[in-house]
């Protein structure tokens, strides 16, 4: 085809444009969609719990995901430090993926294992009393604010639409569950279930 | 004849869709001094962590997604709005009006309608870009990588864009030009990458005004995620960013474009490679390995269309070198282009295993070259191109050489701090321990990151002199006009009855400033 019959009619133009572009979107999410490890939910992986759903959107609100990663890459300084590295299947429900695009601090995956929540409260509170030097702000916030409940059950219901597996009794008590409980606690349990389990099958296919 | 003439005496012509163009220009320019104060205090409080107020809507974590909102929707949204409209402008051709080639922003008529939804583009997206900051700054964020608005915005940002697109294309309806030039397809191409990457980033299930559940999940959420970020610089609008630049190329230098087949053949790669930008910055991860290999593949092949893009432009200009001296526009255009290479360059390295594992983070994928050197100096250069010239050229020369100069500070101490971090962080002693902590890794970034505190000075500084500049000259611009007024009244009112050759005389004197936009200091 000849290039100026594109450059006289823009309608030709678009709808090559966005049909090319289409081209590239959909040769990669296409695949990944059926891809076996992405296909349908691990069964041993346990969806976050109302608590710790609770925890990911203080983790969001905050915007932690902005200087911290929770994904374990697979290179040798990042399995040194952090251990294995994340697996695809280990995060099948991550909604949105807080993956992270840059480390202004350490990986958060494996965190739980390395400091007790003792000392984590401690840090949250005054990060250079634990780390000095680091440049981590604090959150004196969360220690004041208790969560309402409120939302939870709209939450966990949307979730249970796209085909995560909560029990109805489960999504039922929830609002009960967390009402009243301090936001740091809810993001110490979040931090805690996001952990990669070991025992969620080795490397997927 | 004659009462059309009496209209346009009692009114002095003034072109409503100057007004939108103009109120874009200074809108990209607040946002953008807004975003650059921040990048500067937020640059702070990371060398000096004990200045940051305790205060949860001031946090690192809030302002940082905030500073990259204001930076890429605020000032690089307005600006390639702005931009589109005066592209498609330029490809209708009066006859009437022989100074259309020079000036930026065509006096072309338009109907009511088509002014209405341009009047709609201009509040609708700055009502995008103010709702968004404010609901990150209410902790309302998607969480979403540079696209963090929530789904109301989203869905009024989808509403505006295909009001642009629409907009747009009514205007290149009118054209006079046979074949579209090498902008308008770029233009075309940018309309359809924000719709198809803003639509698929933004499926959600609503639970309340401001909160959603993505559609998507875990791995291909990751991926789609950094389609944002993209693999050239501007991320959604990389295309318009550089169908602006094209436009500055050709219509502010008045040269034509060096090969029109190396723009056909490098534009049509770009548009196949551009859906391809997760992969790099996903390497390592859980993604699959054959999405990572095949996406970082693309990115190399991406190393061609984009020094192509580049050299084209820089070969244009070459035609006229003196130029870059006399008019400080193009010597920016010009920075932009080798900005442009570098940041095409950057990301085709990144797309090689061994020198991606040195970043040490996931990929700083927000490089300075991509999003001062490109994003925010294409940004400047058409608000200034759109603005009537500015009343201060030395002012405009100081901020063309702060922001070449803070743009070569931020990219040096980017790649200072990925060189020397990644090369320690996978240093491993005989035991297979680390061999730094990561407190040591950070330390390291410290004097890189006050070079880079420099740079972002010099950027704010730099916007701080160009609202000055834009100010000063559109009030001068106002009263000009209002005094023409006068004029115009008090010689209608003399010579009610038999006035039109001083009709005549006294018409060309009310139309310069109207249509006196981007003049040429040369």
């Amino acid at each position: 085809m000849r290039h100026v019959l594109l450059e006289r009619h823009a309608g030709l133009m678009t709808a090559l444009c966005l049909l090319t572009m289409s081209l590239g979107a959909l040769a990669q999410l296409v695949p990944l969609g059926a891809h076996p490890s992405l296909a349908s939910a691990p069964e041993d992986l346990k969806p976050l719990s109302a608590l710790a759903l609770e925890g990911q959107r203080i983790y969001q609100r905050e915007g932690c995901q902005q200087c911290h990663t929770r994904m374990v890459r697979d290179l040798p300084g990042d399995t040194a430090r952090h251990g294995d590295a994340t697996i695809a299947r280990a995060r099948y429900y991550d909604r949105p993926s807080l993956w992270g695009v840059e480390r202004w601090g350490t990986d958060l995956s494996q965190l739980p294992a390395q400091h007790d929540d003792a000392w984590q409260r401690l840090h949250l509170n005054d990060p250079r009393s634990q780390v000095p030097g680091s440049a981590m702000p604090a959150y004196p916030w969360l220690f004041e604010q208790a969560l309402s409940g409120e939302g939870i059950a709209a939450r966990m219901r949307a979730l249970q639409g796209l085909g995560v597996p909560y029990a109805e009794d489960e999504i039922l008590a929830a609002p009960n569950d967390v009402r009243g409980t301090a936001e740091i606690t809810a993001l110490l349990a979040y931090l805690q279930q996001a952990a990669p389990a070991s025992d969620i099958a080795s490397r997927g296919p | 004849m004659r009462t059309a003439l009496e209209a346009s005496a009692c009114h002095p012509r003034v072109n409503h869709h100057h007004h939108v163009s103009h109120d874009f220009s200074r809108m990209a320019v607040i946002w953008g001094l807004l975003s650059l104060c921040l990048a500067v205090w937020l640059n702070l409080i990371w060398l000096w962590p004990s200045l940051g107020p305790e205060v949860a809507w001031l946090s690192y974590g809030r302002l940082a997604p905030l500073q990259h909102h204001l930076l890429l929707y605020g000032l690089g949204g307005s600006a390639v709005i702005a931009g589109g409209y005066s592209i498609a402008m330029h490809s209708v051709l009066q006859r009437e009006s022989r100074t259309d080639a020079e000036t930026a922003i065509p006096d072309i008529a338009l109907t009511p309608f088509t002014l209405k939804l341009m009047h709609f583009t201009f509040l609708g997206w700055q009502a995008v870009v103010a709702l968004g900051a404010l609901a990150i700054v209410a902790g309302y964020s998607s969480g979403q990588y540079m696209a963090e608005a929530p789904w109301l915005v989203d869905l009024l940002m989808t509403l505006v864009w295909l009001t642009v697109a629409w907009v747009f294309f009514t205007v290149l309806e009118q054209r006079t030009l046979r074949r579209l030039p090498v902008a308008c397809w770029y233009f075309i191409a940018g309309l359809m990458l924000v719709l198809i990457q803003h639509v698929l980033i933004s499926l959600s299930v609503p639970i309340g005004l401001l909160e959603s559940i993505p559609l998507f999940t875990g791995s291909l959420e990751a991926l789609i995620q950094r389609w944002q970020a993209g693999p050239l610089p501007g991320g959604i609008f990389a295309f318009g960013l550089i169908a602006l630049l094209h436009h500055m190329v050709t219509s502010r230098s008045r040269l034509p474009l060096y090969s029109h087949r190396l723009a056909t053949t490098s534009f049509w790669m770009l548009v196949l490679l551009v859906t391809w930008g997760g992969a790099p910055l996903l390497f390592a991860s859980a993604l699959p390995a054959w999405s990572q290999t095949l996406g970082m593949a693309m990115g190399i092949l991406l190393l061609a269309p984009g020094l192509a893009l580049s050299l084209n432009g820089l070969m244009t200009l070459k035609e006229d070198w003196h130029s870059l001296r006399r008019d400080p526009l193009i010597c920016l255009v010009a920075a932009t282009l080798v900005s442009f290479a570098l940041a095409v360059l950057e990301y085709s390295l990144l797309s090689l295993p061994t020198l991606n594992a040195l970043t040490f983070s996931a990929a700083n994928s927000l490089s300075p070259a991509a999003s001062l050197g490109v994003v925010a100096t294409v940004a400047i250069v058409m608000a200034y191109h759109l603005l009537p010239p500015m009343r201060s050229l030395a002012l405009l020369k100081t901020h063309a050489l702060l922001a070449i100069i803070g743009t070569l500070l931020c990219v040096a101490a980017s790649w200072a701090t990925t060189l020397l971090q990644g090369s320690m962080w996978h240093v491993l002693a005989d035991d297979g321990r680390p061999l730094y902590t990561l407190s040591e890794v950070l330390e390291v970034a410290r004097m890189p990151m006050m070079i880079s505190l420099g740079g972002l000075a010099c950027w704010a500084l730099g916007l701080l002199l160009m609202l000055l500049n834009v100010t000063r000259t559109l009030a001068d611009q106002k009263s000009e006009r209002q005094a023409a007024h006068e004029r115009q009244r008090l010689s209608s009112g003399s010579h009610k009855a038999s006035s039109e050759p001083a009709m005549h005389s006294a018409s060309p004197s009310t139309t310069p400033p109207a249509t006196s936009s981007g003049g040429h200091y040369a």
